[in-house]
């Protein structure tokens, strides 16, 4: 760390180099964007390669610009240069330097610029990457990403600059949002971010293609790819954030159907839809105008719930990351929707599939329902989430909980985990009579975990998921039989591995859900609570002082002791955050929130939440079956569809 | 000084972006 001046007197000439760096950079960035934005444009217009190429350096400057910006952040915010005001509102000098470094997106500044340094950083690579996608396609995608890191840039410089200067530098900062105080911080919103500001590539090189006029292989393939990447990272990022609700909030879940939580599943609900029906197109070259329009929805809607969120128009726990930056991103989604609806008009033509689909049962057919029932999932969600806002303009605000979401969405992934079981069975095409004896596995694992439920006294909704869920397995699970070919088969087996990651995961939701136990009880020394064969005994109580108070009781379960705690933070108005114990083992995790305690007594609640490691586990084994699939393979040249498929049926 | 340092960076980048044109009308003096 740099040598600090005396606190209070203005922090010295070297502080305002870092602001005055890190400004210049996003000017120079904005510059360089809007022009590669303009050239590249021109460049796929005019067929020209050297201008092309001269808009491809610009792309790639303009993120060595944002690059620089973010260097000079992360500089100012480890060196506690309070001069700046997005220093001073988002640490403090008790924060740890892990911590300190990623308040570099532990606000709406800050994190609109990590966004702008993923979208120019991965789009940079995926242009990069694109040589053999031909040169119109890859002159109009680098347009497309460099308008969209442009209009980031102009929010940074016009409206969220994360270099603005006080007048009066204060000798030490607010601190970090408590909440954010964890070891969450460091891995969650970088995943999630991310994953946002990646499905702008999928995005431009769609409408590249619907610009150029291309439909190919060689298009879908790219645009393949990089919505794997942005659907990979949103994965991650979502399963790290209910991770974190999980260890961080102290209610016993990890999913509550908050408006930010929704609005980030949404993009991946229909990128999930993509990754499978882009398989018709390439198979079958069937439902192109479909699958654009899934990867502009996916761009959109992520567009859309960045809006929500940042704008303040809903209310969730998320909201620490709130400015004006609204009305910008209602324009963005605006100008956005319209582009991307008058090219898909202009190109709707050619966008017809050559081949109706032949039969409903067939791999098709199945790609079709499970893609129906995804975006019948993201217009349940986005109800949901849009109602309150939606019914506040005509009247009295109507709020929906997560019993809405869960009465909606339960059938539909039923339905979903259903094909999972019985869709990779189905012959393309068209199935023969004889089709169903394929069934005979999964069938058979169905009846016998059926049967051994219903035995053991299982009844509710847990006795028709989890049977579905044995037959989901089965065929997962014998998919992946060949193993001396792993890698020659890589894309197949990544496909059934992420499957089973699929199931694991919702074997593990299906468990926490449907048999958690929880019990709210006060103690005094020596008194004992048991939930679902767990008894904790009240051991002792006491507390940790320093600039954050904890209190904390020690509860003994067998050998073991568990205690939880709560934290006060005096800077933050005495702020309270719950430290839950927990202990987890693969089939249950015992998990105890303190909610009140003095030298007397304890008042905690005890969950006993079956399964919920599995979640982790599942979500681990789908990114890597992603990862498998898809490494190493080159993205082949562009060849037509229509000509493949005529090539292969000759 | 944010203005100046802009255009240190631009002046640098414009030597990056533009470089494949400066080769090319190098060629072209050189023919």
């Amino acid at each position: 760390m740099g040598a600090k001046a005396p606190a209070g007197t203005g922090g010295g000439g070297l502080n305002l180099i870092t602001a005055s760096l890190g400004g210049a950079a996003l000017l120079a960035g904005l510059a360089l964007a809007g022009f590669g934005a303009g050239l590249s444009a021109w460049a796929g217009v005019r067929q020209n390669a050297g201008l092309a190429r001269i808009g491809r350096r610009a792309l790639y400057a303009a993120a060595g610009a944002v690059l620089l910006a973010s260097a000079a952040l992360e500089w100012a915010l480890l060196d506690h240069q309070f001069e700046l005001a997005y220093v001073t509102e988002h640490t403090d000098r008790s924060l740890p330097w892990p911590l300190l470094a990623s308040a570099f997106y532990g606000g709406q500044e800050g994190s609109l610029l990590y966004w702008t340094l993923v979208l120019a950083v991965l789009g940079s690579a995926a242009v990069a990457a694109a040589c053999r996608s031909g040169l119109r396609l890859r002159a109009y995608a680098t347009a497309v990403l460099s308008a969209l890191a442009g209009f980031f840039l102009a929010v940074l410089v016009f409206v969220a600059s994360p270099f603005d200067l006080l007048e009066v530098t204060p000798p030490d900062g607010l601190g970090l949002n408590p909440i954010l105080r964890d070891g969450g911080m460091l891995i969650h919103p970088p995943f999630l971010l991310a994953g946002f500001s990646s499905f702008a590539i999928p995005f431009a090189f769609a409408m590249a293609a619907l610009l150029a006029g291309r439909y190919d292989a060689g298009w879908l393939a790219q645009t393949r790819r990089v919505a794997l990447v942005a659907w990979s990272l949103q994965t991650v990022g979502l399963t790290l954030g209910m991770w974190w609700a999980y260890h961080v909030l102290g209610w016993g879940g990890y999913w509550g159907w908050d408006p930010v939580e929704n609005v980030a599943l949404l993009p991946w609900l229909a990128t999930t839809a993509y990754v499978h029906s882009a398989q018709v197109q390439e198979r079958r070259g069937q439902l192109r105008a479909w699958n654009l329009g899934l990867v502009v929805g996916a761009f959109l809607l992520a567009i859309f719930g960045t809006f929500l969120v940042r704008s303040g128009a809903l209310v969730s726990v998320h909201t620490f990351a709130v400015s004006d930056v609204g009305p910008w991103f209602f324009g963005l989604l605006a100008v956005l929707l319209a582009f991307s609806l008058g090219v898909m008009a202009w190109r709707s033509g050619s966008l017809r599939s050559p081949r109706p689909l032949e039969s409903a049962v067939s791999r098709e057919g199945a790609f079709l329902l499970q893609n129906f029932l995804l975006v019948g999932l993201v217009a349940a969600v986005l109800w949901g989430t849009l109602l309150p806002l939606l019914s506040g303009l005509f009247g009295a605000q109507r709020v929906v909980g997560p019993p809405y979401y869960e009465r909606v969405s339960g059938p539909l992934f039923l339905v979903l985990l259903l094909l999972l079981a019985v869709g990779p069975l189905l012959p393309w095409r068209r199935a023969s009579r004889g089709w169903w004896r394929a069934l005979g596995w999964p069938s058979a694992a169905a009846l016998l975990a059926l049967g051994a439920l219903a035995g053991a006294g299982v009844r509710g909704p847990g006795l028709i998921v989890l049977p579905v869920l044995a037959a989901a397995a089965v065929t997962s699970v014998r998919g992946l039989r060949p193993w001396p070919w792993v890698w020659r088969h890589r894309r197949v087996y990544g496909a059934y591995m992420a499957h089973l990651g699929v199931v694991v995961v919702a074997v593990g939701i299906a468990g926490s859900h449907f048999w958690q136990s929880e019990r709210t009880v006060t103690l005094t020394p020596g008194q004992s609570v048991t939930v679902a064969g767990h008894t904790l005994v009240y051991a002792a109580f006491g507390e940790r002082p320093g600039t954050v108070r904890e209190q904390f009781v020690t509860l003994g379960m067998g050998e073991e002791t568990l205690q939880p705690a709560r934290a006060f933070y005096p800077g933050m108005g005495g702020q309270a955050v719950s430290r839950v114990a927990i202990r987890s083992t693969p089939l249950e995790d015992v998990y105890v929130v303190l909610n009140d305690a003095a030298a007397d007594h304890a008042t905690v609640t005890v969950f006993v939440n079956p399964l919920v490691t599995w979640i982790w586990a599942g979500a681990a084994i789908l990114v890597l079956g992603i990862l498998l699939g898809n490494m190493g393979s080159v993205a082949p040249a562009a060849v037509p569809v229509r000509a493949r498929v005529a090539a292969a049926a000759t | 000084m944010t203005w100046l340092f802009a255009t240190v960076l631009l002046a640098a980048a414009a030597v990056y972006v533009l470089w494949p044109l400066i080769r090319h009308w190098e060629d072209e003096a050189g023919d």
